[in-house]
């Protein structure tokens, strides 16, 4: 059993490249889905750029677009608390990433309905529940970001437990 | 399963008139010999469209095209090209977009849509994978772009569907209409908006949901972060063009002295374009990036307007061309109105250049006197008035009064006014291109050989003129003199092909090309070789293809897209610069007094010529050449039927003519 305080998540920066210099190429989609799945298949990307175009344009948003990228919320995640299966949803014992063991999962879909930034996804075609799994540390949609929006960002949380 | 790599390995076809839809397989021998997007929608046109045919008939054949690297991880992948015979000039009509409709058309599982015949109403077609449907698009007739895909979007409860479709232009029947995509993009030039009007076709909606396979996953991934890392890192993509975008051109072509003003009689001096340049666009209305699908060079961007009498218009790209062309062209550096033109034409679905082209040579005729207060009902036109200009803009899109005769198009519109205006008007085979950059040979020469009339993605010099590129490839760096004819003959066909085979791949050439050599994908930047190219091409697909190889199938479309035209009747004279290029020297500037000669223009089109093995006389490709590119039932054709009557334009609409 380990005890870490330090959470690893990919983030819109704040700052010098903020969340609105996304310029929504959909790059991080295409490399994430590559990355993972050895084709570009937006579908199974693990983070979502959305526009909000045709809003932004009448006026009712002020946002261009809008990111879902999984926030590996610290605590008990959202995630975590409605999880029906014990140790289903755990925690990485390095980087504090949230992730999903498929060996457990009954794909109830509980956890897709729970995230707070509907950033959990169910993949049809291999019944699997997909999410962002950091790519072991090296997260791939950063380093693929050419506006470097995207960043790698250590933050602090309450201390957590791992099996 | 299909195994298809690169290529998604099915071809879709719609005939509107029968309301039939049939999904046929891709043949190696179209996606071995014509790569994809521009490359198999001639070989389309040239097997299914008659000489001769009405454009706008249900005769004309629309394809949607996208090539084998649209939808992989190489970046800058997303272009789509859409064909028919274009109804504004009468020739070849191929348009060339970015945004996520190619990508997406891709993962559906299609290379090629070919729509044929017309609608009996209103429809649109939607494809979900492979559930293929004609709907009814009658609630959305009548209504522009933004509100179409905001009705369409809901109706098919997909966020996520892609949609290309035309405005109020295209539905009646503009000339100057283009194909709108993601509500911002336009595949722009040669009316491709027109065609899909004629043929009731208000919208293409797409969702795709599979991936795009490829051969040599590990491989391709390695050359595409190479070719990324190259973009990434390049000073002058990511801080000057994917900083300011296009806008910056003004400030450069200024620079050159052949930034044209007032029509084509006057320039436009560095000191006097602040109104309008990159650096006042990024500092007044710039609001964000925008990328298309993984764009690491991000050239477009949002704008709003915050003051003056165009507050609150909030909107898209804004590209230079559209500066140039509905501003310093037509006399206006008001930016903010220019911007508010540009968000008109996005909406009713027209080409800001073709639309700057023909107000502008309007206002120039009206000066004249030869447009009169009797063709423009009324309306005085001046230099600069935006007023007017947007005035305008909404008779052209409805073509009502003057509108009318300007929905024509320029090189129409002069052919209705009579031979003075015709004189007048600068055009290469009916689309504009300003009479200035002719008398830089290197530009000049290209815009007058583009297969699809006057126009300067068909072939970028800009790169090609840097003295260190000339010496690689051909040892001379005298041949990078713009104002000499030496060389021009061969570097132009070599632009050319860089620019086909962007067209073919799939392969944005804004972002890439117009600064830095065509189109390398990864090795070094200065590969005038191509072999990284070619190398991405054999990872993606699996084919082992050669630099020569690559070259070979540029050539191939190169040389059937000319066949097309010539099958049009274009001939050697129709590759000639506009009479303005010989008889009014650059004004102003740097440049005053320089001026174009038609004899430096006969030695230039010689040189080409003798470079493409086309007849020196006619410029038809000869029937060796088209053998050696495969093409025999061309040259057999040809033979057969030259000559033909000689062009002039498309069939004018009879109430006006």
């Amino acid at each position: 059993v380990s005890t870490r305080s330090v959470i690893s998540v990919v983030r819109g920066r704040t700052g010098a490249g903020k969340e609105t210099d996304c310029m929504r190429c959909m790059g991080c989609e295409a490399i994430c889905s590559f990355t993972k799945e050895g084709e570009v298949n937006l579908g199974l990307s693990r983070i979502k750029i959305e526009p909000n175009e045709l809003e932004w344009m009448e006026g009712k948003s002020s946002k261009i677009v809008t990111h879902r990228i999984c926030h590996q919320c610290p605590g008990v995640s959202p995630c975590m608390k409605v999880c029906p299966v014990p140790y289903a949803i755990i925690r990485h014992s390095e980087l504090g990433t949230v992730l999903i063991d498929d060996s457990k999962c009954t794909r109830c879909q509980l956890c897709i309905k729970a995230c707070p930034f509907k950033a959990i996804w169910y993949d049809k075609r291999r019944d699997e529940v997909i999410k962002c799994d950091l790519c072991g540390g090296d997260p791939q949609c950063v380093k693929w970001c050419s506006v470097n929006v995207l960043h790698l960002e250590k933050i602090r949380s309450e201390p957590y437990f791992n099996e | 399963m299909s195994e298809w790599c690169g290529w998604a390995g099915k071809i879709l076809r719609i005939d509107l008139t029968k309301e039939k839809i049939v999904e046929t397989s891709l043949t190696k021998e179209l996606a071995y010999n014509f790569l994809g997007g521009r490359g198999f929608n001639i070989k389309t046109l040239w097997d299914e469209i008659r000489p001769g045919i009405d454009p706008l008939s249900p005769e004309n054949v629309l394809c949607f095209g996208v090539g084998p690297l649209v939808g992989t991880i190489v970046s800058l992948c997303c272009r789509f090209n859409v064909s028919a015979k274009s109804p504004e000039t009468g020739i070849l009509g191929d348009s060339n977009s970015g945004g996520f409709w190619g990508p997406e058309l891709k993962f559906a599982g299609y290379d090629q849509v070919v729509i044929t015949g017309k609608a009996s109403k209103p429809t649109y077609l939607y494809i979900n994978d492979d559930q293929i449907e004609l709907r009814d698009a009658s609630h959305v007739w009548g209504k522009n772009v933004p509100e179409t895909e905001k009705i369409i979007l809901k109706e098919v409860g997909d966020k996520n569907a892609k949609i290309a479709s035309i405005g109020v232009a295209g539905e009646n029947l503009v000339r100057i209409a283009c194909v709108m995509v993601d509500i911002f993009r336009a595949a722009a030039w040669t009316g491709m908006g027109d065609v899909m009007g004629s043929k009731n076709l208000k919208a293409l909606v797409v969702r795709g949901t599979n991936g795009v396979k490829v051969a040599m996953t590990k491989k391709l991934e390695e050359l595409a972060r190479l070719d990324r890392d190259r973009l990434m890192k390049n000073e002058f993509i990511q801080n000057q063009i994917g900083h300011l975008g296009t806008p910056l051109i003004s400030d450069m072509t200024s620079e050159q002295g052949l930034l044209s003003w007032k029509g084509d009689t006057d320039v436009l001096l560095p000191e006097e374009i602040k109104s309008i340049s990159g650096e006042t666009y990024f500092k007044n209305y710039y609001v964000q990036l925008k990328g298309c699908f993984n764009c690491p060079v991000h050239c477009a961007r949002y704008f709003e307007i915050k003051d003056g009498p165009f507050a609150g218009v909030r909107g898209s790209t804004g590209e230079f061309e559209t500066i140039w062309l509905c501003g310093a062209h037509c006399g206006n550096l008001n930016l903010p109105s220019i911007l508010k033109i540009n968000n008109l034409c996005n909406e009713y679905g027209m080409n800001t250049i073709s639309v700057g082209a023909a107000i502008s040579l309007a206002i120039e005729l009206y000066q004249a006197g030869i447009v009169t207060k009797k063709e423009t009902k009324g309306t005085e036109l001046e230099w600069g008035d935006y007023g007017t200009i947007i005035e305008l803009i909404h008779k052209i899109a409805h073509r009502e009064d003057f509108g009318n005769m300007l929905a024509e198009g320029h090189y129409n519109m002069a052919r209705i006014l009579g031979k003075e205006a015709e004189r007048l008007c600068v055009h290469v085979k009916g689309l504009h291109r300003s009479s200035f950059w002719f008398m830089n040979y290197a530009w000049g020469l290209s815009l007058a050989t583009s297969t699809r009339g006057a126009d300067h993605l068909r072939g970028s010099m800009d790169t090609l003129m840097r003295p260190d590129i000339c010496q690689k490839k051909w040892r001379s760096t005298d041949i990078a003199d713009p104002f000499r004819t030496i060389g021009k003959g061969f570097m132009v066909p070599w632009g050319q092909q860089e620019f086909t085979l962007a067209d073919c791949l799939g392969r944005c050439k804004c972002g890439v090309n117009m600064w830095e050599i065509a189109c390398p994908m990864a090795g070094d930047a200065e590969d005038v070789v191509g072999e990284g190219r070619a190398a991405t091409v054999s990872a993606a697909t699996g084919l082992v293809m050669t630099p020569r190889d690559l070259e070979m199938v540029a050539e191939r479309v190169y040389n059937l897209e000319r066949a097309f035209i010539v099958r049009e009747g274009i001939t050697r004279k129709h590759d000639m610069p506009p009479w303005k290029t010989f008889n009014v020297p650059i004004p102003r500037g740097q440049l005053k007094g320089t001026i174009a000669t038609e004899d430096a223009y006969d030695e230039m089109l010689d040189e080409y010529y003798k470079h493409m093995s086309w007849d020196l006389k006619t410029g038809i490709p000869t029937r060796s050449k088209l053998e050696d590119l495969e093409l025999k039932y061309v040259a057999d054709e040809l033979e057969k039927n030259a000559p033909y009557p000689e062009w002039l334009g498309p069939p004018l609409h009879s109430e006006i003519a």
